[in-house]
């Protein structure tokens, strides 16, 4: 039946096209066998679940295949204008198919990479996506995202759980240059679940109380009393509850110097109430100021991503490393969180550091295979100078980081030092001539903390 | 002719007489030494005989206070006050008495004060911290702090006073010792004594007229001001009166305010607060200009009719009020006709007289301040402003008179008071508009 569900567009230049407007009957396998593909737009819903479900997948010629909307009146969803090639009201497809050669023609320059992880194969995608169409990846404003934006190509690998792992992979593209970011906007998001999906409300700075109001104060001049607005209304009229004169005119009988907020709750009285962010997925109040501040970029392919979109990570240079004795980034967030959990629980001391190597893209690059290597030796040095009770971890291929249980921070710092002077010694040896640095950052554990915030303190540029 | 000009002293004291001398200097005799100094002396004794009654009855009055624990709102409104709060909060907590509620009214200060008071609030140093950003005068101030305050006793304080220990103890006593005590005022001293001359002369003059002369003024039942760097109410009457009205003088017309209502005022000189002084004689200047046109503003005009007999004439606040009026304006003006009339009439003498008058001046402010040190816990540190006593007779009997009577005539004719900054203009002009 899925054999029929595509229909064939006939054109000049023999190009298989075929025109899908059965989506419940349509096998997306079956794609691999057109240039291109027409998605009749009538079936809105079936049509934007279908090209989700294209672009969602992780075999090339299904992500990558050009993709156009039927549509006679070219209204169509954002999502699906950005995850489409471009909207034709009519089944003359001559006009698309420079398009879909060209789309066709660097897809021919891809080389095959075979990675299992992850990061790496969204990665791949993301740029080659942006190179074969030639575009940039803006994010749309999608309300039901968990932080009011989604990267039509990215955010289908990402539930709303995980966006903290999405905006990983973003700064990873961003870090390495492979994409150049422009600024789009500024979220708050929630401290706990990265949701932006907060009410932000006013509550007695006192007992936290939302059931607050806020009056006016009213100046009587003449006798110099001062209350709230409620004291001098009486009937229709305001009359000062001190003297009992009317007061007819602001600015000459009276001005209102300040409001008042009162707390229903405590009956606390003050004027500043304090801002909180309530968070409608996870239900925390968070305090304003604990509040994650993450910018939204749109991205533009850079060379050296243009180059890797082409050839690959390269996989021993670009991909993540699996270091025996190392776990990945993944597990110590969670190795991270119970350690934070026990610090609550008991009073010994615990740390989490960072060593960082700072050197450029194009100098790993360059370095290809060695670079591997050397990030091999100083993982070694790495595992036989800490405890075996520590947990370590590689990431960005730039990262070391460890979680050192029983340990005060001063003494972590100090060992990251020692390794630092180390590896400066290592490096400089087998890199004369190239630009690097170390940076070490160390964070004592206590029970207040959240994992993220740590990750991000000892990540951060 | 040192030799000579004594030996003519000698002759002219022979030869005129003691009654002679007595009559010559009749102002200081008959009007000052009984008013201020003999008074002053016959409480130094009343108060130094051991009374055990009045021994126990304190005891009962302070044990009944400390029973009832009840909520005392030190309220201090103020304008760009802020350098002088963290110093009073702190100051407060170190008091004995520890059920308190602190309320900061800032009245549209333009400096850092609200940064300091909404730091201060975050720390949980104030209860309350109310901030009008239009500024309204401090009568205004202190009622936004009445309104919101909770306490059964209010206790308006300046924000550069400090404390001693005990002083919000002991401001509350008097509530517990008589019925009917409407407020009490509490002693105020100069903490700058020694900063200046001008600080030094003050702190005689504070120590005098408020440590001494409201504890008389108290012991005849006329104690007619209640400081408004440090005073206590009972919150209902406040609340009766609807707070405090348009100043300057605000302290000394909500203290009639509660006379006129039935209700005792007392002073109690044990509780200490020590105020900075004016440096400069120009700011003290100033100062006494602003406080003496409010005894024309408000005891002759808003006040007048304390002498009115009518239904509601009191004899107390008839002869608290009188006693205001009498010496600080009527004898005050009278004096220029003395003085002038003592130069005139002993031109030839005025060699023997000038150090005679200074001479029988400086007696008589030294046994005063005798009885000052008698009555005062700081004894210690204050006998050492005597050294000043001799400049005492410039200060009080020339300088502060020529200010009294430059401020009478400024309000008499003017009314000056209704101009002065210390106050928003749109309230002065209402005050000025109903007469108040």
């Amino acid at each position: 039946m899925a054999e029929f569900a595509i229909k064939k567009i006939p054109n000049d230049q023999k190009k298989e096209i075929g025109l899908i407007s059965d989506f419940k009957n349509t096998d997306i396998r079956q794609l691999a066998l057109y240039d291109a593909v027409v998605l009749d737009y009538t079936d809105r819903q079936g049509c934007e679940a279908f090209i989700r479900q294209c672009r969602g997948s992780f075999i090339g010629t299904l992500y990558l295949m050009p993709i156009f909307i039927l549509s006679l009146n070219k209204d169509i969803t954002k999502t699906v204008e950005v995850l489409s090639d471009g909207v034709i009201s009519s089944l003359q497809v001559e006009p698309i198919i420079g398009l879909i050669d060209r789309i066709r023609s660097k897809q021919q320059n891809l080389a095959v990479i075979d990675s299992s992880s992850p990061e790496v194969r969204i990665m791949t995608k993301f740029l080659r996506y942006m190179y074969t169409r030639e575009r940039k990846i803006e994010p749309i404003i999608d309300p039901k995202s968990h932080i009011g934006y989604s990267y039509p190509m990215l955010s289908d690998h990402y539930n709303n759980g995980n966006t903290v792992e999405m905006f990983r992979v973003l700064d990873n593209i961003a870090h390495n240059e492979y994409a150049r970011p422009t600024f789009v906007d500024k979220l708050h998001l929630c401290s706990e679940c990265y949701s932006s999906f907060l009410n932000f409300r006013e509550t007695c700075p006192k007992c936290e109380s939302l059931d607050i109001i806020t009056e006016n104060l009213i100046h009587h001049f003449v006798c110099a009393y001062v209350g709230p607005e409620h004291d001098f209304i009486s009937d229709d009229y305001m009359v000062c509850p001190k003297c009992n004169r009317m007061l007819r005119h602001i600015g000459v009988d009276y001005d209102k110097p300040s409001v008042v907020y009162n707390c229903h709750n405590c009956s606390h009285i003050f004027q500043e109430p304090v801002m909180e962010a309530f968070c409608f997925v996870c239900q925390k109040r968070n305090p304003i100021d604990a509040l994650i501040d993450k910018s939204i970029y749109s991205y533009d392919l850079t060379q050296i991503g243009e180059e890797s979109a082409v050839n690959g990570f390269g996989r021993e240079v670009k991909e993540e490393f699996d270091i025996q004795g190392f776990i990945t980034f993944t597990t110590f967030n969670i190795f991270l969180k119970y350690e934070i959990e026990r610090s609550k629980n008991s009073q010994k001391p615990s740390a989490v550091g960072s060593l960082i190597l700072r050197i450029s893209s194009e100098d790993r690059v360059k370095m290809g295979s060695s670079y591997k290597k050397l990030m091999l030796e100083m993982a070694d040095f790495i595992k036989n100078a800490t405890l075996s009770t520590d947990i370590l971890s590689f990431v960005n291929n730039t990262t070391f980081l460890i979680i050192s249980p029983n340990n005060e921070s001063s003494e972590l710092q100090s060992l990251l030092n020692n390794i630092r002077s180390s590896m400066e010694k290592l490096l400089q040896s087998s890199l004369p001539l190239t630009p690097f640095k170390f940076d070490t950052r160390v964070i004592s554990i206590t029970g207040s903390q959240n994992h993220t915030d740590c990750i991000n303190q000892l990540m951060a540029n | 002719m040192l030799t000579t000009y004594w030996e003519n002293l000698f002759y002219f004291l022979e030869h005129e007489g003691f009654m002679r001398i007595i009559n010559l200097f009749w102002y200081y005799f008959y009007i000052e030494a009984p008013r201020f100094l003999v008074l002053d002396v016959l409480v130094l004794i009343i108060s130094i005989i051991p009374s055990r009654k009045r021994r126990l009855n304190y005891e009962r009055a302070r044990n009944e206070f400390l029973a009832e624990n009840p909520l005392v709102s030190i309220i201090v409104p103020g304008k760009n006050e802020g350098k002088h709060i963290y110093k009073l909060v702190k100051g407060m907590r170190e008091q004995t008495y520890r059920n308190l509620e602190f309320i900061i009214v800032d009245d549209g200060s333009n400096d850092d004060t609200e940064v300091i008071c909404r730091n201060l609030k975050e720390n949980g140093l104030i209860d309350v911290f109310l901030r009008n950003e239009e500024r309204g005068g401090k009568a205004s101030a202190a009622n936004l702090a009445l309104r919101y305050c909770k306490g059964k006793y209010v206790v308006h304080v300046d924000a550069d006073t400090s404390f001693d220990r005990d002083a919000i103890e002991r401001i509350m006593i008097p509530f517990y010792l008589e019925d009917n005590v409407g407020g009490v005022g509490g002693n105020i001293k100069v903490r700058n004594y020694d900063e200046s001359i001008a600080t030094s002369l003050q702190a005689i003059e504070y120590l005098q007229t408020i440590s001494v002369g409201r504890k008389v003024t108290s012991f005849l039942g006329i104690y007619k001001i209640i400081s408004g760097a440090f005073g206590a109410f009972r919150k209902d009457l406040l609340d009766r009166l609807g707070g405090w009205d348009i100043g300057p003088g605000l302290d000394g017309d909500i203290t009639v305010k509660f006379r006129k209502l039935g209700y005792k005022i007392a002073f109690e000189n044990k509780a200490v607060g020590l105020t900075s002084a004016p440096v400069r004689f120009q700011a003290l200047s100033n100062q006494r200009l602003r406080w003496s046109k409010s005894l024309i503003r408000f005891r002759l005009r808003k006040h007048k009719d304390v002498f009115q007999p009518d239904a509601a004439f009191n004899f107390s606040n008839f002869f608290a009020l009188f006693d205001n009026v009498f010496y600080n304006l009527i004898l005050d003006l009278f004096w220029w006709y003395y003085i002038i009339d003592l130069v005139l009439t002993n031109m030839p003498f005025l060699m023997f007289i000038i150090p005679l008058k200074f001479m029988i001046y400086s007696m008589g402010t030294t046994i005063q301040f005798l009885v000052v040190l008698g009555l005062s816990e700081r004894w210690r540190t204050e006998w050492r402003l005597m050294y000043y006593i001799p400049l005492m007779m410039i200060y009080n009997g020339y300088y502060m008179r020529v200010i009294r009577t430059m401020a009478y005539f400024k309000e008499i004719f003017w009314y000056s008071s209704y101009k002065d900054a210390w106050n928003p203009t749109k309230s002065s002009q209402k005050a000025r508009d109903f007469g108040l």
